[in-house]
């Protein structure tokens, strides 16, 4: 697209196991904080997006409908975006095409979810994922395939579960330094490995924790980030892909859905070697081999190969290529779309050199965003950056 | 959860649920509303500074403005029916057994309108009601019984 | 940065704290369509069928009455064998409401020889010996006791190598 659209703000809640507020204040405090930071008021935003995940979560029908308030939607252009657990990166890609195709000046971006509100316990919304005929009447829960998916990318391509286990302990070591994050703590690989089994080889401390949260941000055109901050982050790039539903069909060991999305991404970008051009990576990570796994499919290490990195330092703050400088899902939390949009603030906040106690080290350029969800199939890829497209 | 095998011979369909159920908190400003309600029976609303609008129930923030309100006012539980309805059947079809009088009522001393039920003979659009409360009050919008005619 | 918002509850909080409970009555009768229809009579017949796309040349399984990929009708009904192989496993000691299972259950993608896919169902192995790659045979209910559903076949045991 000729048109140039940039993130000028972010604004974001803790992140909390249950929170006292309801999904609206939530949402309100996320998007008021990010127009406060732009010195916005809300007349000046000309359209918004709401990314929030299933109905079920907030036990509310049509909940973008409901949040319309608090996401500064009063008389506006508004749409709600809903990909599953791709949602947080997909809510400001539609942020971008609204303001690079000059529809739109200003749009603000709002993701929220609250999964407490869902009793017994929030996977109750997840269980008609699951073919009803097929599938459903073996009693299958939300934990099965990733933990089918993850031992098969083990077995495939030898990975040790130890590995696998030391995204946790970075993840959550890095939230240590986040003011939103729920789960920021030094755990030890000993501690990952004798949390309990929950579905072999998926143990309690490699899981993301329920959370209720939002994030917001602001995209603008050129003209108007200029008036708004000297340092906007650009969208460079954008890309999105999904695999099939017919989840037992394909080979799970490797994320090709992702691959797709990102070479969109990086071809839109003009990226041509990503491990090279590519500062900081906030790959997905509800479980701790996700982020492996999306790391390969980001072209970001090779197949099969992103434990080996991983245990070279390669993607700790200080490395090579920091992955989830943020803490990620592991470690910050795991509120769905409020989730993924916490990984696009985080790469503005870093571009930016805001990241205080997170920071990375240098002088990063360029950051990629990655969500995934639905049925293990939908990848949503956001690249930004320094330098205007 | 319920077994899915309640399957027809000609396995035409499968029938079954979605086992879910919502706990919902009632917020910040719903914290204050309720305390309000059951405490001293009444009626908590929240000003905008900027645009003046009185939200009934309070709200936290303006949804015109996006300013956090901060003007709260025990508002008496005392105003007029802006427009009403009488619902005659249930959820499902069937008659109800006392028709319920659904009410949308503008609350003296604020701007938007508040939802509840009548307990009148003859509604009329215009109609002075005061809340009737419940003696024991838990914090719920059941707190009040229903409004009924000055 | 710094004083950001969001009121952490704990569970026991609940207890004094103003709530709204709702349960829906969220009750579905689901049609099984062309292809799982007739794949469900199988099962009560203790067959498996799946159906062939004649462009791709895959034998889907379980049967659909599109190909996704080739985006045409598929073709001829295929019978394929109750046996196949662990794809994938999982040892799983949690309930879907989070209730703890002192044996695991083990779901299982499992690759139906004669197929081009696969499907998941229950494994009935030791957890110390199942293995991804390892052949197994679907064991079935008996003739009287199967109604046309995927729990017709009981559980997948170790099969012959």
């Amino acid at each position: 697209m000729k048109g140039k659209a940039a993130i000028v703000s972010a604004g974001i809640t803790k992140f909390v196991r249950r929170a006292k507020e309801t999904p609206k204040e939530l949402a309100w405090y996320a998007a008021k904080m990010a127009l406060d930071n732009a010195g916005l008021s809300l007349d000046e935003v000309d359209a918004v997006i709401h990314g929030t995940a299933p109905d079920a979560f907030d036990g509310v029908h049509q909940k973008a409908e409901y949040l319309s308030d608090a996401s500064g939607a009063f008389n506006k252009p508004y749409i709600r975006c809903y990909v599953g657990g791709g949602t947080g990166v997909m809510a400001p890609i539609y942020g971008w095409y609204y303001v690079a195709s000059g529809i739109f000046d200003t749009v603000l971006v709002v993701c929220e979810e609250k999964m407490s509100s869902c009793r017994p316990h929030p996977q109750a919304a997840f269980l008609t994922i699951f073919d009803h005929t097929t599938e459903r009447p073996l009693g299958p829960n939300l934990l099965w395939i990733f933990a089918l998916e993850m031992n098969r990318y083990m077995q495939v391509n030898k990975i040790k579960l130890e590995d696998i286990a030391m995204v946790s302990v970075k993840n959550k070591s890095n939230a240590k330094n986040h003011p939103s994050a729920l789960l920021g703590s030094e755990v030890t690989l000993k501690d990952i490995m004798e949390s309990e089994v929950l579905a072999w080889p998926v143990h309690r401390l490699m899981v993301s924790p329920i959370s209720d949260g939002a994030a917001a941000i602001i995209i603008t055109n050129e003209e108007k980030a200029k008036k708004i901050t000297d340092k906007p982050v650009w969208i460079q790039g954008a890309g999105w892909c999904l695999d099939t539903a017919f989840w037992t069909g394909r080979d799970l060991c490797y994320p090709q859905y992702v691959e797709y999305a990102a070479k969109m991404a990086y071809k839109m970008a003009g990226i041509k070697n990503p491990a090279k051009e590519i500062s900081i990576a906030e790959p997905y990570d509800p479980f701790a081999y996700k982020e492996l796994h999306h790391l390969e499919g980001l072209q970001l290490a090779p197949k099969g190969k992103a434990a080996e990195l991983l245990m070279d330092g390669h993607f700790d703050k200080n490395g090579n290529l920091p992955s989830s400088p943020s803490g990620g899902l592991l470690g910050v939390g795991n509120p769905i779309a409020a989730a993924g949009m916490m990984k696009v603030c985080e790469l503005f906040w870093q571009l930016r050199h805001e990241a205080s106690g997170r920071q990375v080290p240098g002088n990063p350029k360029r950051g990629v965003a990655q969500a995934w969800g639905d049925l293990m199939q939908v990848g949503t890829v956001i690249v930004t950056g320094v330098d205007k497209p | 959860m319920k077994e899915l095998k309640n399957h027809n011979d000609k396995l035409t369909f499968f029938s079954g649920n979605i086992p879910l159920e919502s706990l919902y908190t009632v917020g910040i400003a719903g914290d204050k509303f309720f305390q309000s309600l059951k405490n001293i029976g009444a009626l908590l609303s929240s000003k905008c500074s900027r645009c003046n609008y009185v939200y009934v129930p309070c709200r936290l923030f303006c949804e015109r403005c996006f300013d956090e309100l901060k003007e709260y006012k025990e508002l008496e539980p005392v105003g007029a029916v802006y427009s009403f309805s009488e619902v005659n059947i249930e959820r499902d079809g069937s008659p109800v057994k006392t028709p319920v009088q659904a009410a949308l009522i503008k609350i003296n001393g604020a701007d938007s309108l508040f939802y509840h039920r009548l307990n009148v003979k003859k509604p009329k659009i215009g109609m002075k009601v005061k809340a009737v409360l419940e003696k024991y009050r838990k914090g719920s919008i059941n707190d009040i019984r229903y409004f009924e005619e000055i | 940065m710094k004083n950001l918002r969001g009121t952490g509850l704990k569970e026991k909080d609940f207890e004094r704290e103003f709530t709204v409970y709702y349960k829906p009555q969220l009750e579905y009768r689901w049609d099984t369509g062309l292809a799982i229809g007739k794949f469900l009579e199988g099962l009560r017949d203790g067959k498996l069928f799946g159906k062939k796309c004649n462009k791709c040349k895959r034998i889907l399984f379980p049967p659909r009455a599109f190909c996704e990929r080739c985006f045409v009708d598929t073709d001829e009904w295929i019978e394929v064998k109750d046996t196949g192989t662990i794809n994938t496993y999982s040892l799983c000691y949690i309930t879907w409401d989070m209730k703890q299972l002192k044996d695991p259950q083990i779901p299982a993608v499992i690759e139906i020889d004669g197929s081009s896919g696969g499907f998941l169902h229950i494994a009935k192995i030791d957890p110390k010996q199942i293995k991804i790659g390892m052949k197994v045979q679907a064991i079935w209910k008996r003739a009287g006791e199967r109604t046309g559903s995927i729990t017709d076949i009981k559980y997948f045991v170790a099969g012959e190598e």
